[in-house]
């Protein structure tokens, strides 16, 4: 028994192999991809043009804060090089510890500050800030905003009340594509 | 041809069939064709992605390499994993103890520090037919074919998963991956920045302290160093007196460095040397010691396509408490590429080379003869995913292998299906053929006594094993999941001791097996701060001698495996305000027939407080049901007993 199929994968194996030979092209099949980190960073980056804060003083930078390691980073940081929010040139910066950062503008919780995220939406309730959080459950924890995936693609779910709480203005466009809005 | 023959032969002393020359050249080929194709990734400033605008964005498809829980609900295998979260709530120490938790691991602790750990049977103290790789290096031993549970451990809160595959991995993984496959991953020292120090102070006596420091050496280097010094002495005998072997006491230093020049590429080092004291009261010098250093580049090409290739040194010197010692030195070198044809076929193949040389010094009675030995194995092996349909797809892949100890070729091809009739269902099946190939102790361990004397044989075959399996995977986005595999495993010329005239045993390989089983998961996420798993796995085995063995039937089985029936694990975990959170197991595991053990039922409760990342402080207690209970070997008074045991630890990180 073990004997035939051993032989018979040996043949399949082999007539695969010939098949994929005579197939194949020089220069694979080349769908982009890209990768999660670089997708989150350009999706938080677009929607922050869909919300609208506060007026902040005119010298102010559009601070984002990052919450630990996240594959997000290097992405936003270079993506948010050279750009500005609302007439606000963008500071990036990573802070490791749960404090409030008085001019954060935008704060975005990695999935390794996913244990502290009701420590964190609590510290930012009443404040003119955007909690972003990487897992769907986000936005029953208090955050505004969750990204997510879903199979291969990014998704956004939105939480009203914290928007309203935080006295955030969010654009009609956004709730719109949101796969999940909540009260 | 003629040269490669020549090459060949003076590589492993015999010239190479034909066929596998065949095999290499097809290979190469494939190599060479792909190079087209071995453009690095684009990189993202080319995509542009941040020019889209909202709904474009949302139709970006993210890459699935990066994507670890897709691929892995794709994976034609009874696959679990462990993540870096679930490694945490456990509260275990030391690495064997981490895999009580994972589904169709069973897992026997017989001493302070030995465990007996196997998948779908044939447990014993140093089972033979799982493969262990702890991060790409191999914790299996060519001295008798097993893994000895002390050896791998690692800064638990710096793994970043186990993966656990269950049935067999040969063709990836190599011979003796025959029941499965652990494969365990620590994080990369980008993800490890900063110091970490960890105390963990248990009754009956224990102490773990740990301490960890990453940093950022350059621009794309990251590093960080580790050491862990543990010192127990806890385990009882049945009559009630405290095991003197139970005192140990292991140091271990390591360290990894990772250099990313790029998003696509990466260099990794690691390194490591222990020192461990099994038995103080007996032994006061170390009983284990050795080290290891492993280089590793991994390279991501065009069209989700990667290289990878690593090299390793490894060393230590092992006293087998009054038995023997044995010295031993490992290199391996090993290369994997990955790529894709055609759009249908994804590939990959690899190659490597493992030479490994002991010296081994009698004590008592048993010695090995040669008591030196160096012998090398080879391997080669290839394997296709080919997308029949966009749904549904057929994995064909075999590994040839070649051991000088024994002078012999064995070939382990596997077939497999898939069929993911919807995003959230999938259904695989597989046979596969896998083979455990003699250890060094089969064939030459000789133990000569006036009474009697027994042998290893030079003509002893490897075991075999044929596998048939089924699984179906069904998931609700992250609320609920579970999966089903079930397996048939059919083996032949599995160990025996064959006894001949003149009081003379020797080892040979007249026993059949069968077995069948099961297992079976569940996991369960309602709300954000609740999450419960279950699993539970059968095994049914029987063996027979084959004509011609003079072995006694029920000692032969007993001797190749003491296995559980029935397997179960209840966990819960639950989350409160304050970062606090309680998880529980509640686990059973089903008496082991010969020698006999009772079943037992324990329960693990552990509260952990986080009030700021950085700082946190768990209580853990551990087999809470009962006082004490045994989990391996023959019951006798000095059979070794696992006590309730009580922990409190402490985590600072800066």
């Amino acid at each position: 028994m073990g004997l035939l199929v051993v032989k018979a994968i040996r043949i399949a194996l082999l007539g695969l192999l010939l098949f994929g030979a005579t197939g194949f092209r020089l220069h694979g099949d080349p769908e982009l991809r890209v990768s999660p980190g670089e997708l989150q960073a350009a999706f938080i980056l677009r929607l922050a043009h869909f919300v609208e804060w506060p007026p902040l003083p005119e010298e102010d930078p559009f601070v984002i804060i990052l919450l630990g390691n996240s594959s997000t980073e290097a992405a936003l940081r270079r993506q948010a090089s050279g750009k500005s929010i609302g007439g606000h040139p963008i500071e990036v910066r990573r802070v490791d510890d749960v404090e409030l950062v008085e001019d954060a503008s935008l704060v975005f919780v990695g999935e390794d500050f996913r244990r502290w995220t009701d420590t964190i939406t609590h510290l930012y309730e009443q404040r003119p800030v955007l909690t972003v959080g990487e897992n769907q459950n986000f936005i029953r924890r208090g955050g505004v905003i969750s990204l997510f995936f879903e199979e291969d693609h990014i998704r956004l779910a939105i939480n009203q009340g914290a928007s309203q709480r935080a006295g955030l203005s969010l654009d009609p466009q956004l709730l719109a594509v949101a796969a999940e809005v909540i009260p | 041809m003629a040269a490669f023959s020549r090459f060949t032969t003076l590589c492993f002393r015999r010239p190479i069939p034909r066929r596998v020359g065949a095999w290499c050249l097809m290979a190469a080929g494939g190599l060479v064709a792909s190079l087209g194709a071995m453009a690095p990734r684009p990189s993202p400033e080319t995509l542009g992605i941040e020019n889209l605008g909202l709904e474009d964005l949302l139709d970006v498809r993210v890459e699935s390499v990066s994507r670890k829980s897709e691929s892995l609900f794709e994976t034609a295998a009874a696959i679990g994993v462990l993540t870096d979260d679930e490694i945490r709530r456990t509260g275990a120490m030391v690495l064997p103890e981490v895999l009580r938790y994972a589904a169709g691991v069973q897992v026997s602790q017989h001493t302070s520090r030995g465990w007996a750990i196997s998948i779908r049977g044939f447990n014993l103290d140093s089972t033979n037919k799982l493969e262990v790789l702890m991060d790409g290096r191999s914790a299996y031993s060519p001295l008798f074919s097993g893994v000895i549970w002390d050896g791998p451990d690692y800064l638990l809160a710096d793994l970043d998963r186990i993966e656990v595959i269950r049935g067999p991995g040969a063709t990836m993984w190599g011979a003796n991956a025959v029941n499965g496959v652990i494969n365990i991953y620590s994080k990369g020292s980008e993800e490890t920045l900063g110091g970490r120090l960890e105390t963990t102070v248990g009754a009956p006596e224990s102490f773990v302290q740990s301490m960890r420091y990453g940093a950022q050496l350059a621009k794309h280097t990251y590093a960080r160093v580790w050491a862990k010094y543990a010192s127990e002495d806890r385990t009882w005998f049945e009559n009630g007196e405290k095991s003197p072997y139970g005192d140990t006491e292991i140091a271990r230093v390591g360290f990894r460095a990772d250099h990313l020049p790029s998003d696509s590429t990466r260099f990794v080092m690691t390194g490591e040397y222990f020192t461990d004291k099994l038995g103080i009261q007996h032994y006061d010098y170390p009983t284990y010691e050795g080290g290891h250093l492993l280089l590793r580049w991994e390279q991501e090409l065009a069209n989700e396509s990667s290289l990878n290739t690593q090299v390793y040194y490894d060393r230590y010197n092992r006293l087998y408490l009054g038995i023997f010692e044995e010295q031993r030195e490992t290199a391996d070198v090993s290369l994997r590429h990955r790529l894709r044809l055609a759009g249908r076929h994804d590939i990959v193949w690899g190659a490597g080379y493992r030479y490994s040389w002991d010296d081994t010094f009698q004590i008592a009675v048993p010695y090995l003869e040669p008591a030196s030995e160096g012998f090398g194995v080879a391997n080669f092996y290839l394997q296709d995913e080919f997308s029949w349909t966009d749904s549904f797809h057929l994995v064909l892949g075999a590994k040839q292998e070649y051991n000088s100890l024994v002078d012999r070729w064995e070939f382990q091809p596997s077939a497999r299906a898939k069929w993911l009739t919807s995003p959230h269902t999938m259904f695989w099946a597989a046979v596969s053929r896998s083979v455990r190939t003699p250890a060094r102790t089969d064939t030459d361990l000789r133990w000569i006594t006036p009474n009697f004397a027994f042998y290893g044989t030079d003509d002893y075959r490897s075991e075999k094993a044929v596998s048939f399996e089924l699984g179906h995977r069904f998931r609700v986005d992250d609320t609920f999941s579970a999966e089903i595999s079930l397996f048939r495993n059919l083996y032949d010329d599995l160990a025996t001791v064959e006894s001949y005239p003149g009081n003379t045993y020797r080892y040979q390989n007249m026993q059949k097996g069968d077995a069948w089983g099961g297992e079976f998961t569940l996991e369960y996420h309602p709300v954000y701060w609740a999450r419960f798993s279950l699993n539970y796995s059968y095994l049914d085995e029987t063996f027979r001698l084959k004509p011609g063995s003079n072995a006694d039937p029920d000692s032969s089985a007993a001797a190749i495996g003491n296995d559980a029936r029935h397997l179960s694990t209840l966990g819960a975990t639950l989350e409160f305000r304050h970062a606090l959170e309680l998880s529980g197991y509640l686990r059973y595991v089903d008496e082991l027939p010969d020698p006999r053990v009772p079943a037992y039922l324990t329960l693990d409760l552990r509260l952990s407080w986080s009030p700021r990342p950085g700082f946190e402080m768990s209580l853990l207690g551990r087999n809470l049901l009962d006082d004490r209970h045994p989990e391996y070997r023959a019951a006798s008074p000095y059979r070794n007993e696992i006590s309730r045991s009580v922990q409190l630890q402490v985590t600072w990180a800066y």
